[in-house]
């Protein structure tokens, strides 16, 4: 009884271990395809030849990287965009998490309020009201176009709010009875205990406005103010472009363009901040729970 | 709504128009024919009536207006880094030589507002500020959204400034097309902006053989379709890499392998010389045998090609995923080798060749022509107007965007060194995409004029006459295609422009190719709403009956198919259109 139960036992666990393995693996190879063709040569890149090791090994792809302004601009407006707009979303999340997590006795219109934030992430105006709105507003062509309009990133409030939520009614009653009020309450006891919840929300904005391209294309009036993302799309999107009507001279811009090398080297060197965000936000997904803090 | 808005004043603004279009027309040729007595002081009468103060000597091609005027444009900056504009030190794309000569010869602020990169990006932004009605004094525009704008009123009629502001120069080059980009722009006898035009030959599906596989294999290049057939057959079958794997294919694919209406040419890799060999011209709008036109692909020349493409399929020579490969695949197919066959434009040697020939310096790369029922070559050309430079209704000085691109067109093609500096001393051609407004204005007939001058160039026999531009580059190329073939396998950097420009156009003039051109361009009111479908429905139906899903009679089922989800509608109407 006891062995066969362990027998099914790790049949389970062999299943598990291959399609978890599976699965890393193709979020890894395609990945490893692209740090090869990076260091690989040009023509040998162009006839298929790289799959997951680098053909005529070569780093002419990152010496053109480090030369091209234009990326490091955009590089840089992305950092921008990721610090401001992150940290807009960050405080609004927490606030407005820790505002609607009161129950409806203590704050009466809470279900209004959560009615028009639900509402917002369900329809939208579209793109061209949108487009509108925020020239009216005289947005356009500025950092703040890119970043208040997601200022208040609804799906993040609502898993903050019911994280706040689920915490034990104890420890809020216990704080208030030694006389905090909100606000003590909310930087001193619910922040600090929501660390794991907070560092899930700050990832998804970190990501979210790391990766967005579409506002960029949008939004942006002069080529130099294009986040990394958007001009990352243009220089890969161009390949598929109709080829008809072309000049000489785009012609002899397209057998260059089609620098698979050089563009795989520019998605890496794109890869490196989440990269490097990742292990320190690692450390809060394991600690911060709120384990023994409440005796039932 | 704002439809009938717009027409009101329109119609109010038309007896103007027509008054100052018969002042300035006699105006015109008093400039030349001094003692013209009677028609100058009815001239002068009426062109005092119509308040029209440019009367006499403002209509000089190369004038500056009479005051400063700041023009805002609408930059679409094109792909690739700053290396492909060419421009020296300390100039960009929105702060060059050309924009200052523009500010000194014409009396004109430049600005850029709106800038973005990129194609796709161009027309994203292009559509947001036509659909917002927020546009800038002059844009370039797509054709769809050419006709979009002047059925809102966006445009303003150039009619009148084109016929008094356009240099001689520009309004030779535009007839270099027969004057078809023009008679497109022309909407209700009207002109609301200047097109650039199609190439002619620029798109023609060639096809492109490995030459040293032919004569291993000891076959004769290809007449007809069912030579191509069995070559490759024999390329995919016989080893002719000599390495003594079977790891040949036969012709690469592509998922666009038959033009349909969205397209604007046969498509790099595609079918479409399979098609027109059978004289079937898919996605076009043909004359049927009535006399009125009918829609290319459900004509029954179709399904014969259909049926070739089933048997080619059939034998493997089609590979079993062409409906599913991007043009990048299939080029990678070219670049290692693996495929000794493909069609391709005459500009193939820049890519995917030189990478091909980076891969396999041994490969010898011939484009031939096929030929169809008819024992003739036939091809479908790309669409015959480009894009177009448009000025927003109501700007003080229409004329300010030809004189823009009168210069444009000096600087790009007759004399750089004249028209405000030559940045490339002379080397390469100026990059007209860092003018302020980026006309490609090139000679509709420049495929086979510039093989004709590099082939010249390399025998050193006497060159045509072009600009000084243009000529410098005859002589580069001819050149290097006059060291011999060897030597530019040797040197891949320099391998592409002469083979493209020699061997590549070489089949187009050998066989006489015939340009086939579509009877109609535009978009009607049902195209609109339902010719995305009926494309999708076209392509599969294609894909199934090329791969054998559905027999060759399903060809039937989905022309009645077509016709009943919209097709017969947009036939009559592309009809009443074209009566119009």
């Amino acid at each position: 009884m006891v062995k066969s139960f362990r027998t099914t036992d790790r049949v389970f666990d062999v299943i598990i271990v291959a399609v978890l393995t599976l699965l890393s693996l193709s979020t890894l190879l395609p990945l490893v395809h692209i740090v090869a063709e990076s260091f690989s040569d040009k023509a040998a890149v162009a006839g298929g030849l790289v799959t997951f090791y680098p053909r005529h090994f070569t780093l002419v792809a990152y010496r053109a990287v480090m030369s091209d302004h234009a990326f490091f601009r955009a590089f840089l407006v992305s950092v921008e965009r990721v610090l401001l707009g992150g940290g807009l979303q960050f405080a609004f999340t927490i606030l407005t998490a820790y505002a609607l997590s009161r129950p409806t006795s203590e704050f009466r219109s809470r279900n209004a309020y959560m009615w028009i934030l639900v509402f917002t992430m369900i329809f939208s105006g579209g793109m061209i009201p949108f487009y509108l709105t925020i020239r009216d507003l005289h947005l356009l062509d500025t950092m703040a176009a890119l970043v208040l309009p997601t200022a208040v990133p609804v799906f993040n409030v609502v898993v903050l709010m019911n994280f706040f939520k689920s915490l034990p009614k104890e420890l809020d009653e216990a704080a208030l009875i030694d006389g905090a009020g909100p606000w003590y309450r909310m930087v001193s006891l619910y922040v600090p205990l929501s660390l794991p919840s907070i560092a899930t929300v700050t990832l998804f904005s970190v990501v979210g406005h790391w990766n967005a391209f579409f506002d960029g294309m949008l939004l942006m009036n002069s080529p130099d103010k294009y986040p990394l993302q958007t001009y990352l799309n243009q220089i890969i999107v161009q390949a598929s472009q109709p080829q008809s009507h072309l000049t000489p001279d785009q012609i002899k811009q397209l057998s260059q363009l089609s620098d698979r090398t050089v563009n795989s080297a520019k998605i890496l060197v794109s890869l490196v901040p989440i990269l490097i965000v990742y292990p320190f936000l690692q450390r809060y997904f394991v600690t911060g729970m709120t384990l023994g803090s409440v005796k039932e | 709504m704002p439809k009938t808005s717009w027409r009101k004043p329109v119609l109010l603004a038309m007896p103007a128009m027509l008054l100052a279009l018969a002042a300035c027309s006699s105006g015109g040729s008093s400039d030349s024919n001094s003692a013209s007595p009677s028609a100058s002081p009815s001239a002068a009468e009426s062109a005092s009536a119509s308040a029209s103060a440019s009367a006499s000597p403002a209509k000089d091609p190369w004038g500056p207006l009479p005051e400063k005027t700041t023009v805002n444009i609408f930059k679409v900056e094109p792909d690739g880094g700053p290396d492909f504009l060419a421009l020296p030190e300390g100039e960009t794309i929105t702060n060059n030589r050309y924009i200052k000569a523009i500010d000194e010869k014409f009396n004109l602020d430049v600005k850029f507002p709106i800038d973005v990169k990129g194609g796709a990006a161009g027309e994203e932004k292009g559509n947001l500020m036509i659909a917002s009605n927020d546009i800038t004094d002059v844009m370039i525009v797509g054709y769809n959204q050419y006709l979009q704008m002047i059925d809102n009123g966006m445009l303003a009629d150039l009619t009148q400034s084109y016929n008094d502001y356009a240099s001689p120069q520009m309004k030779e080059v535009l007839q270099t097309d027969g004057g078809k980009a023009l008679e497109l722009a022309t909407v209700d006898g009207k002109l609301y902006g200047i097109p650039t035009m199609g190439t002619v030959h620029n798109s023609d599906p060639l096809i492109w053989l490995r030459k040293d596989w032919l004569d291993k294999l000891g076959l004769q290049p290809p007449k007809t379709v069912d030579d191509l057939v069995a070559i490759l057959k024999a390329f995919k079958d016989q080893d002719p890499d000599g390495d003594g794997k079977a790891d040949t294919i036969g012709l690469p694919g592509v998922d666009k392998f038959a033009k349909t209406s969205a397209d604007g040419a046969p498509a790099f890799y595609g079918y479409d010389a399979i098609f027109s060999a059978f004289k079937a011209y898919t996605g076009t709008w043909v004359k049927g045998s009535d006399g009125t036109v009918q829609y290319g692909s459900i004509q029954p020349q179709t399904k014969d090609a259909l049926a070739k493409l089933n048997e080619m399929y059939q034998a493997g020579v089609i590979p079993k995923d062409f409906a599913i490969m991007k043009n990048e695949q299939a080029s990678e197919k070219v670049a290692s080798n693996t495929a000794g066959a493909f069609f391709g434009p005459w500009w193939a040697g820049w890519d995917p060749l030189t990478s091909a020939i980076k891969n396999d310096p041994k490969a010898d790369w011939r484009a031939y022509s096929l030929l169809d029922t008819d024992g003739k070559s036939r091809s479908l050309q790309e669409t015959p107007i480009g894009s177009i430079a448009v000025v927003k209704k109501g700007f003080k000085y229409p004329e300010a965007m030809i004189k823009m691109v009168n210069y444009g067109y000096q600087v790009q093609l007759d004399d750089p060194a004249v028209a405000g500096g030559d940045p490339y001393q002379g080397l390469t051609m100026p990059n007209w995409q860092t003018l302020p407004v980026p006309l490609a204005l090139w000679r509709a007939d420049s495929v086979i004029l510039d093989h004709t001058g590099v082939v010249a160039a390399s025998k050193g026999e006497e060159l045509p006459k072009v600009g000084a531009a243009t000529l410098q580059n005859y002589k580069t190329q001819g050149g290097y295609w006059s060291k011999g073939l060897d030597w530019l396998r040797q040197n891949p950097d320099s391998y592409g422009e002469p083979l493209s420009r020699v061997y590549g156009v070489d089949p187009i003039v050998e066989n006489d190719t015939e340009p086939v051109y579509s009877e109609y361009y535009g978009v009607t009111h049902t195209m609109e709403q339902k010719m995305t479908n009926l494309d999708k429905l076209e392509i599969d139906s294609f894909i199934k009956i090329i791969t054998g899903e559905k027999p060759l009679d399903y060809f039937d089922e989905f022309v009645s198919q077509w016709k009943k989800l919209g097709g017969d509608q947009i036939t009559k109407e592309v009809n009443e259109a074209l009566e119009k």
